[in-house]
């Protein structure tokens, strides 16, 4: 089972066509909001070491600054032991309390009553595709900087309605804003993934946040309770969804599986056989390339189907068996916790046959697991591992991994899935 | 009347045993001495044993290095029990009347005679043969890559080698212990044992896979092992060692349940500590060795509600 990540680096590899025309507005721009872009820190109450670091801007007159959850979420996960500071052009600093968040699109509303900033207004619409955008930001704690980039429209196929834009995002402009060319807002800056592929939070999100966070302001110690009711509600939205439509299957060796479930799941396959080698190998890998930021190592909404169908005319039973014993070891979660966030995981395990009217009387052996949320209760990663053993010399290995769910919805998709393979 | 006097090496073992009729023995390293010594710490006329009506006494002459009874330093004439130690210089005697009780002879009884089958040739012959078959069929089955003849004969080798230098350090401690090395019995003991070790491995990976319960066939496994091993080292220890069986069972039993467990002790790490992928039941075996029925996936998702409990 290998590497998937290629999906963000095969994504855009197109650059730079508006960069010439739009220099000039680039230094327009900079001149014009290098006043309204602040820095956003994170810092240990105890020691002032600054734990994170990033940008965000002012919308409204009521000194609202928005920016990334996850520039801020050390602050939401200890309000105790570390306190946002904002500072401004001139270097003045001021402290900031978060009002609201939201964890799944990455995005925090924070408030200061001293702040007196010139707030950027937000766009009406989305500028066509091709046009040139600016996103700004604070990249590496080196100061204001103004990049020039493309808009390449929302992606339709994006769990978390991500825009995908043609410019560089570096680590430090979380939270900026991203500029059609009359400098509206058009996005939240959010993630990079390589060379001058960006990521934004669209300006839809944004302003569906604002207005829910328009009369609120979230006392520190429901924090965790929010967080938990956000990565619920959005786990039943997207798997509401995904569980009540047909999915698509597609033919791996003998066997008709589960694949391209949602559109914004895309798999990749790979035939593995080389000349001395005694067995096939195809492979089948499927995943949704986004996951929403819990903390830092600890990330969650991840969906990933993968397969592979083994096969030998050589090998006897005992060493076919052998080489699925060997295969079948290498399962892990698609999402990264540590211990301090998940609990270990718990299985079961047994010996399954397929549907009724399955024609080649198909078992497998599957193991069941899942680890909760030490903090959001009802919450699991789950991972789902099946090996066919009733034939000597064929098998079919199924695996899949879906992080941040409830029992309800595990197990809903797992029957689904199941169900889903037919053995032909 | 005579009295018996014996040699000992510090680890009771009878070096020499002398019956001497005298009424009073003279010992010392003097030819005119009734009992003569040849240890350089004892004097030419070291100490007197007298038998008497009245029972056993003993009498130091005035010797350099002295004579010794239950630690006190003799400076008069002592009476001493039959069977008790002394110390002359740095020679070990003990001393019986030769009414001495003896204890029972020990009867060569159906295990013995089991055990002597061991040490036939042959039988050491074939079972490290079929140690080696069982180690070729191993290493066959077990092969997903093309056939090499030179990886069967260093799996071989290796198994041969650990057995043969199993069964060599035995013997050479029974050489040195009882004057016998056993070298063809331990040798028999050794592939019997090894090849139990496989068959052991194959029932576990046959039990993991059919009931798919690690816990209890690790553990019964593991009680398994240690009886066996238990019994292995026994043996050895009965054939090249003079220990009683008290201590033959300590030993044997100290180091087969701290072999096995230090060997589990990466698996007890893995089953306890926090670990990112779950651990699972990985072998699998083909088709001819499952014997469980399979359930339906609702059955299956019906008994996963223990894995969501907190």
């Amino acid at each position: 089972m290998k590497a998937y990540i290629y999906f963000l680096q095969l994504v855009l590899l197109s650059s730079s066509l508006a960069f010439a025309e739009s220099e000039q507005n680039a230094k327009e721009l900079f001149n014009q909001f290098s006043d309204r872009i602040f820095k956003v820190r994170v810092l240990e109450l105890s020691s002032g070491n600054q734990a994170s670091i990033g940008s965000g801007f002012q919308i409204g007159d009521q000194g609202r600054i928005i920016t990334n959850f996850h520039v801020v979420s050390e602050y939401v996960h200890h309000p105790d032991r570390y306190k946002i500071v904002i500072e401004n052009k001139g270097g003045e600093n001021f402290d900031l309390e978060i009002i609201n968040f939201d964890v799944v699109n990455d995005l925090a509303i924070l408030q200061s009553n001293d702040v007196q900033a010139v707030s950027i207004p937000l766009a009406d619409k989305l500028p066509a595709k091709g046009e040139p955008i600016f996103s700004l930001g604070n990249p590496h704690d080196l100061g204001l900087s103004v990049v020039p980039g493309t808009f390449n429209g929302i992606t339709s196929y994006s769990l978390y309605g991500r825009i995908h834009i043609s410019g560089a995002i570096n680590s430090g402009m979380s939270g900026g804003p991203t500029l059609d060319k009359f400098g509206r807002v058009i996005g939240v800056n959010v993630a990079s993934s390589g060379n001058q592929v960006g990521f934004l939070i669209p300006l839809e999100h944004l302003r569906f946040f604002i207005d829910r966070s328009e009369s609120l302001w979230l006392e520190s110690n429901i924090y965790e309770q929010t967080i938990r009711d956000q990565l619920y509600e959005n786990q039943e939205n997207i798997y509401q969804e995904l569980l009540a439509k047909d999915w698509k299957t597609s033919k791996l060796g003998q066997v008709i599986i589960p694949q391209e479930i949602a559109q914004y799941i895309q798999c990749w396959g790979e035939n593995y056989h080389q000349d001395d080698q005694k067995y096939e190998y195809i492979q089948s890998d499927c995943l949704a390339n986004e996951s929403i930021y819990i903390s830092r190592g600890f990330n969650t909404g991840t969906i990933l189907l993968q397969y592979a169908w083994i096969e030998s005319q050589e090998l006897n039973p005992f060493q076919f068996y052998t080489l699925l014993t060997l295969e079948g070891t290498a399962m892990s979660p698609d999402n990264n916790a540590s211990e301090d966030d998940v609990t270990k995981f718990k299985c079961h395990e047994g010996f399954v046959k397929a549907a009724p009217n399955d024609q080649a009387l198909a078992v497998s052996k599957v193991a069941f697991c899942a680890r909760e949320y030490k903090k959001y209760i009802g919450i699991y990663d789950v991972m789902f591992l099946s090996m066919s053993v009733q034939d000597n010399n064929r098998s079919l290995l199924g695996h899949f991994s879906i992080s941040g769910v409830s029992e309800d919805t595990a197990l809903k998709f797992l029957a689904k899935y199941f169900n889903g393979i037919t053995w032909q | 009347m005579a009295i018996i006097i014996e040699v000992v090496a510090v680890s009771g073992k009878v070096l020499e045993r002398h019956r001497l009729d005298q009424k009073e023995i003279t010992i010392g390293r003097a030819y005119d001495n009734h009992l003569i010594l040849s240890d350089n710490t004892i004097d030419a006329h070291h100490a007197v044993i007298s038998e008497t009506d009245d029972g056993i006494f003993i009498n130091d002459l005035n010797s350099i290095n002295g004579l010794r009874y239950k630690h006190d330093r003799i400076k008069e004439s002592k009476q001493i029990n039959s069977g008790d130690e002394l110390l002359l210089g740095k020679t070990h005697l003990r001393v019986f009347a030769t009414n001495h009780a003896v204890a029972e002879a020990v009867s060569i009884g159906r295990q013995n005679q089991i055990l002597n089958t061991f040490s036939q040739p042959s039988v050491a012959i074939i079972s490290l043969l079929f140690l080696s078959l069982l180690v070729s069929l191993e290493a066959w089955s077990s092969s997903i890559a093309e056939f090499k003849l030179r990886e069967y004969i260093e799996a071989v080798f290796v198994i041969d080698a650990i057995v043969i230098i199993y069964a060599l350090i035995w013997g050479i401690v029974g050489k040195i212990v009882k004057h016998a090395m056993y070298f063809k019995t331990q040798l028999s003991l050794i592939s019997l044992y090894m090849i139990l070790s496989y068959f052991m491995q194959f029932i576990y990976d046959l039990l993991l896979f059919n009931t798919l319960n690690y816990i209890f066939v690790t553990v019964v496994t593991v009680i398994l092992e240690i009886v066996l091993l238990n019994y292995l080292l026994w043996l050895s220890l009965e054939f090249s060692t003079n220990l009683s069986n008290i201590k033959k069972w300590f030993f044997s039993l100290l180091v087969a349940i701290s072999l096995i467990l230090l060997s589990m002790y990466t698996e007890i790490i893995n089953h306890t500590e926090f670990s990112v992928s779950p651990s699972l039941i990985q072998k699998i075996l083909p088709p001819i060795l499952r014997m469980v029925p399979s359930k339906t996936i609702e059955e299956f998702i019906e008994e996963s509600s223990d894995i969501f409990t907190h």
